[in-house]
């Protein structure tokens, strides 16, 4: 009894349907409403106004410490980090489905884009690309060695970034869930414990809202720093 | 895991890069950021006066 419960909470993650339709598809179409294209004026409202400032500034931001070549992927950036953090935050609304859950859609945009820096720096300076699997001032007797560590790093990195924001996600919305199940059923046995536990939930969730913006912002930042090395 | 399922893997992969490649970068390029503003302003406004129908 025990086990089927705790299955099933991993449950949410399933790809729903709902009358023949995969909602991860409603999901990932849907939410680019809330970004309507400006109007022709000098002063649009407050919603766009708010929002073309946070792209730029944004953008701005990211784009310091690349060189021009690295700014052919303002566009690029800008437009993932829009992606990942809209996805993120209203996958925190209740009966929501959140795709940046699902490892498929992770590794699909980590693996693509970091191997696209990495043949970027491998067809325009080679041997700095290559250069980057040594470091610096390293003993020779371990260079066979650390040069293995670099290559192995080098292609964690993909890894280590898609399921960065996956298992991110992912523990947060099943804590949710246990929290709030928990003081679900302590109600009727415990009240003053379901309290505290539904205070708990309250700040859990506000981390989770942190969470959401903050992987979405280092997922985008490291694929910058690691377009850095490359470009 | 139902994430480690593997059958609409490659579905979710493509229907996200469609979206931020077809969708999101034509609404991030619509933020424009004018230098100069009197490039708006030499956009007139239309010349017709508001008439009403019946007077």
């Amino acid at each position: 009894l025990v086990l089927t419960l705790v299955l099933s909470f991993f449950d949410q993650f399933l790809s729903p349907t709902f009358l023949g339709i995969p909602l991860i598809a409603v999901a990932l179409a849907l939410p680019w409403v809330m970004f309507p294209a400006l109007p022709s004026q000098w002063l649009p409202n407050r919603q766009l106004l708010l929002q073309s400032w946070f792209i730029n500034r944004f953008t701005q931001q990211l784009l310091l410490p690349l060189n021009t070549g690295g700014h052919k992927w303002a566009l690029l950036f800008a437009s993932l980090m829009l992606f990942l953090i809209t996805l993120n935050m209203l996958g925190l609304l209740p009966y929501t489905f959140t795709p940046t859950t699902q490892l498929s859609l992770n590794l699909g945009l980590a693996v693509p884009l970091w191997l696209a820096t990495v043949i970027i720096g491998l067809r325009n300076q080679t041997t700095v690309a290559l250069g980057h699997l040594l470091p610096e001032g390293t003993p020779t007797p371990l260079i066979p060695v650390l040069v293995i560590i670099e290559t192995i790093s080098l292609f964690i990195r993909p890894l280590a970034l898609g399921v960065r924001l996956t298992a991110n996600l992912t523990a947060g919305h099943l804590l949710i869930q246990l929290i709030a199940t928990a003081a679900f059923v302590l109600l009727p046995l415990m009240p003053a414990v379901a309290a505290l536990t539904a205070v708990l939930l309250l700040l859990l969730t506000l981390l989770e809202v942190a969470v959401a913006m903050i992987q979405a912002y280092v997922f985008v930042l490291l694929l910058s720093l690691y377009l850095q090395e490359n470009i | 895991m139902p994430q480690l399922l593997p059958t609409p893997w490659f579905t979710i992969f493509i229907y996200a890069w469609m979206v931020l490649l077809a969708v999101i970068p034509l609404k991030i390029l619509s933020y424009v950021y004018p230098n100069h503003n009197y490039l708006r302003g030499l956009q007139k406004p239309s010349e017709h006066s508001w008439f009403w129908p019946w007077s």
